[in-house]
This record gives structure tokens, sequence and C-alpha cells, in this order.
């Protein structure tokens, strides 16, 4: 074993010794050929690549023992030239083929001259080390590299890479074209401040901060870069080995189209509604001219018969009644002629009262509406009907809610009408009792209980409702479906007319509204009149 | 005694009028059936006051109180309408038509002669 002297030069045999070590030893193929390109020394891994037991067989032999001519062939030729020239081959990639089984494998190999002690040429030299795996290796991430530059190059989408201090490392093609550059370098180095106006750039390098910072991804943040230009951006971080974020990549597409055709719709949707209000006012408006109209008509017609009628019974009535003033003037011998004159009289009354009130039902009615505060009128027909409930006792009792939207309202006419009803439950009731009178607004929702019978009132409507509600004998069920109709009344005869509900609904019908009677589970009836509520 | 004429179609109701008043108080009363009659009849009449109906055939009560207001020998008369298709309550204000006071039939005695003996003080 030779010694290594410290700290010089080995001698030759320990030189000797480190040369065989590393042709037993390396896994590269390393070889000494003369200046014909005969074999002089092989390694091992070379000598078992060539299917030799020993390295001492391949002596004197060259490479067209071992290889197909054409490849032996282009050895012999670089190793001519390589004597000729006195230059190397370098890290020269060969593609061989595997001897056992004939896949195809890579090889670097450098070759160089061989020169004795004096400086003679003697011969070649070289060392090949199969770099197959590398190769293979080099393939996939050349072939993913070339997969993901595709894809990055070819999506519409905005994609581009910042480092920690937010400089483009990386940007697509879109996103170049974006920015209104033409090539990489135009864009990579630089920052958001250097390519957008200061408030977008601000709002931007926020958001990079916050990933950066956080090492949370930022997702769909809606962005405008410039006046009517809408992104949605993505930006997630990229870390490093150590977990440390080095940068993000970032996907921006841009939705300008979308949000332009979103805006274009919400204003259509607007104009939409707008419309249909306008229609729904109109058509309000419609129906109270129609109402109108064709009550008008009907009560020209009722208002010729009722003069007729009138004229034909007015004048008998005055007869009889003259003739009873007359008679009263007169001695009698029977005592009980007075008392049959007074109930003539009565009855000459009576007629007359229900010609009068057929003349007032159907004299022409003028609305004079304007908007207003419906408890004040409430509050006005209670006064009016003060004698009526006074006088029988009645307890009245006021629920009115407060801010009430107005209501286009004749008030006359609707305190003549409440002053009717607050009569009607007034007789109904007789002596003693409580007269509940309650306001409130109602959204009409079109669903259940909540949807006004008639469809006067409309989905969304907002409605003003007087209820009043009385303790007395309630209605018949049987008769509910006619108290509107005229001269239908439950009252004894010659107490009512039963024209009071039929001009009651007649005017709550001018206004578009609606009456509803119906009774208390408790007893007593309810009376609700519902009125579409001021919209402006 | 105070002349009144009545002019209405209705000679029912004038000739139970005529009793009535006549009865009732210090009245003379002259009966008209035709309101095309009314001005003739009073201007050979000279009533102090006219009762006057308004619908009437041939010519109504307007028409034939106007004839009469025309006349300035008449036209100081005060004339009342009397009438079947007015009711109180639907009367223009003041219980006036036309400018004439009127009584809606049927009328009462004591109200008719109320307003007789008003329209006689103050024609």
């Amino acid at each position: 074993m030779p010694s290594l002297p410290p700290g010089g030069a080995p001698d030759p045999d320990s030189e000797r010794l480190f040369l065989h070590a590393m042709l037993d030893s390396s896994p590269d193929h390393i070889y000494f050929k003369d200046t014909q390109s005969r074999f002089l020394c092989i390694s091992r891994a070379l000598a078992r690549y060539f299917g030799l037991a020993d390295p001492s067989e391949a002596l004197g032999k060259t490479d067209f023992d071992f290889h197909s001519p054409e490849k032996a062939e282009i050895r012999f030729e670089d190793e001519r030239r390589i004597m000729e020239t006195h230059t190397p081959i370098v890290d020269k990639v060969e593609r061989q083929t595997a001897r056992e089984d004939g896949h195809p494998i890579w090889v670097l190999t450098s070759k160089s001259p061989l020169c004795d002690c004096q400086g003679r040429l003697v011969g070649t030299f070289g060392i090949s080390r199969d770099i197959t795996m590398l190769k293979t290796m080099e393939d996939a991430l050349g072939s993913e590299r070339n997969l993901l530059r595709t894809v990055i190059d070819n999506v519409p989408d905005f994609i581009f890479a910042k480092d920690a201090d937010g400089r483009y490392t990386l940007n697509n093609e879109a996103h170049i074209r974006f920015l209104g550059k033409s090539s990489p370098e135009d864009v990579e180095g630089k920052t958001v401040f250097d390519l957008f106006p200061p408030e977008s750039a601000k709002a931007a390098h926020a958001d990079d901060r916050i990933v950066m910072e956080s090492g949370q991804p930022v997702l769909d943040r809606l962005e405008s870069p410039a006046p009517g230009r809408w992104l949605l951006t993505s930006k997630i971080p990229v870390f490093d080995v150590h977990g440390t974020v080095t940068g993000l990549v970032a996907i921006s597409r841009d939705i300008t189209e979308q949000k332009q055709a979103q805006e274009q719709l919400e204003k259509a949707n607007a104009d939409l509604r707008q419309s249909r209000e306008k229609l729904l006012h109109a058509l309000e408006e419609l129906r109270a001219v129609q109402l109108q109209l064709v009550e008008a008509e009907k009560m020209k017609l009722v208002g010729r018969l009722a003069a007729g009628v009138a004229h034909e019974v007015k004048n008998p009535l005055a007869i009889i009644g003259m003739g009873l003033d007359y008679l009263n003037g007169q001695k009698f011998d029977d005592p009980n002629v007075p008392v049959v004159l007074a109930e003539i009289g009565n009855a000459v009354q009576r007629a007359d009262r229900v010609v009068r009130e057929l003349l007032d039902f159907s004299a022409p009615k003028k609305m004079g509406r304007a908007p207003e505060d419906v408890n004040r009128i409430v509050r006005n027909a209670l006064v009016l009907a003060r004698g009526d409930l006074g006088a029988r006792k009645i307890a009245v009792v006021e629920e009115l809610t407060s801010d009430l939207p107005l209501v286009r309202l004749d008030a006359m006419k609707i305190e003549q009408a409440l002053v009717n009803l607050f009569s009607n439950a007034a007789q109904a009731m007789g002596a003693g009792g409580r007269l509940t009178v309650r306001t409130g607004c109602r959204q009409v929702t079109g669903i259940g209980e909540n949807v006004a019978h008639s469809g006067r009132f409309l989905p969304g409507a907002r409605v003003v409702a007087i209820e009043i509600l009385d303790t007395g004998t309630g209605i018949p069920e049987a008769d509910l479906g006619r108290v509107f109709e005229p001269f239908f009344t439950t009252k004894p005869t010659g107490k009512g007319t039963g024209l009071g509900l039929t001009v009651t609904k007649t005017i709550i019908d001018l206004h578009g509204g609606e009456i509803e009677i119906g009774n208390r589970p408790e007893g007593g009836a309810c009376v609700t009149l519902l009125f579409n509520a001021e919209t402006h | 005694m105070k002349k009144i004429l009545i002019v209405d179609d209705e000679a029912g109701f004038t000739r139970l009028m005529k009793l009535t008043l006549q009865k009732s108080g210090d009245y003379e009363v002259i009966e008209e059936n035709d309101g095309a009659r009314a001005w003739e009849a009073a201007r050979r009449e000279r009533p102090d006051l006219i009762l006057m109906d308004i619908v009437m055939p041939n010519v109504d009560g307007g028409d034939a109180a106007a004839q009469i207001r025309k006349d300035s020998d008449l036209a100081a008369i005060p004339i009342v309408f009397l009438t079947a298709i007015v009711s109180q309550k639907e009367a223009p204000p003041g219980g006036r038509i036309g400018g004439f006071p009127f009584l809606s039939k049927p009328v009462g005695l004591d109200a008719l002669k109320a307003c007789i003996e008003e329209n006689l003080a103050h024609p």
C-alpha cells in the first residue's frame, strides 16, 4: 500500500492506484486508445457494456468490434479529427442503443488527445456517462413547460405573475395586448404604477399586498382599471420551498361587456318598472272614469225614472194630504175618525219620504276628489253622527293609525257614507253597545286573505282601510249578499228606505274603493272600506 | 180677502186645495188646470198670489211664470212653485227655482199657509 506524503503530490504508485480504482468502480465508460483507435485500456463498466468478462479482453480491439460499422465510423472520425487538430470534444450528447434490449439511451461524451511525458501524441482517451434518466426528465419538463406556455398564451383571460415587490415576472399575450404593449420585455420588471392610472394602480397594489402578506388568495375581485372598463381578477400567492411568499400569480377576465349588458338590463328593468307603474296608474284612472261613466249613464236613467215616479206618486199624495188637511178641520161623531186620519197622514209621510230619498239617490253626483287625511274625515263623520250615537248611549272607540298615506277622496261624500254606516250600526245596537272605528294601511300581496276580492287593488298597491265594528245584532248570513241592493232593508217597516247602503256603495265605487260587510265572530257586524293610497 | 190663483193640471188637487184654503182662512181661490191659460187667468182675475205647478202638459209652469212676469201689469204678483219632482233636500240654496220660491208636494196645510202669508207680505 503506497503511502501518501502529507501535503505533497502523490507518487507514481499512488497515481496508478487511483486510476485503477476509478477504472474499476466508476459507472462511467472510460477508455484509452492508441493512434490507430485501438483500445489500450477500458473501465470495467465499459467492458460490461461491451459484454466482456474482463476489461483486458478489449485490448487491441476497435469500436468496429463492438458497434455497428456506421457508429464505429463516427467514433473513428471523431478521434482522427481530435488527433489532427489536437482539440478535444467536450460534452457531446450521443444517442446510443442498449446492448441488452436495444432501447435508446443517451450519453454525454468528452474525448481528448492523449500525449506522453514529452508531449508526443500517442492516442486519445474519452469518458461517457449515461444521462438517459436526466434526458427523460428534461424532456418531460420540457413538454410540461410547453403545455403550460400554450395554455397561458392561448386563453383569452389575462394571466400574469409578480415577484414579492409587485414587479411583473410573467405575462401572457392577452395581458400584454391589454396593457397596450407588444412584447413581454415591455412589461417585465414594471409595476402597476408604471402601467395604470394612480387610483386603479393603488387599488390593485393593495390587493397584491393582501395576498403576499396573508398568504391567502383574493378571488373574483371586481376591478376597474379605467373608466367603463371592468375586470374580474383572482390572485394566488406563490410559495418557495420554505413556505415564504415569493410572489403571486393572477388570472383576470375582461367582463366589461357583461357589465355593460347587466347595466343595460338593469336600466331596461327600471324603465319597465316605471312603465308598469304608469300603466297601473292609468289603469286605475281608467277604471275610475269607466265607473263614473257607467254610473253617470245609469244615474241618468234612474234620475228620469225617479222624476217620473215622483211626479206620478207625489201628486196623488198631495191630493190625499190636502184632503186630510180639509177633514182635520171638521168635527165627527165617530171618535175613531181622528185616529184613522192620523194613520193615513203617517202613510202619506212615509210614501213621501221614500220618493224623496229616491230623488236624492238619483241626483247627479259630482266628485271633487283631493288628497285627504282619512283620520280627519272619520273624526268629522263621528262628530256628525254624535247625536244619533249619544242618544242611544253608544260608546265610541277610535283606533286610528297615525301617519296614514293620503287618499284622493271627496271628503263630503265619504263623510256622508260614514255617517250612513255609523247610523246603521247605531240602529243595529239599539240602546247601549260599542262602536269601534279603526284605520290602517296595508300592502296588497295578492296572497290569501290579504287580496281584495274584486281585484280592484293590484298586488303591491298600498291600501288604506277603515273598519267599523259594532256590537249589534249582526246581519243574517242569507242577507249578506243583498245588503247593497236598492230597497233591501232589514229594518222594521217605516224605519229605513233600503237606499242607505246602496248610496254608500255608490260613493265608495265612485272612489275606485271597495266596501265589504260581514259579521264578527264575537257578534255584531263589521264593515270594511278600502281605498288606494295616493302614490305621489 | 186675498185672491189666490192656483195653476195645476191635477184637477183633484186644485179642487181640494181650494176647499181647504178657503175653509181655513180668508182666501178666495181660483183654479186653472191648463198652463197655457195661466196668463189669461191672471189678467182676468188679478190675484194677490199665484201657486204654480211646474210639470204640466201644453205649457209648463216655468214658461207660464215667465209669460206672467213679462206682463208689466202682472209682474208684481208673487208666484210660488209647487212641484212633485224636487225634494226639499236637493233644492238649490235659498229654496228657490229660477228666482221663484217653491214648495215640494205633498205640502202640509200649515207650511202652505205660512209660505202664502210670507210671500203676500214680502212679494
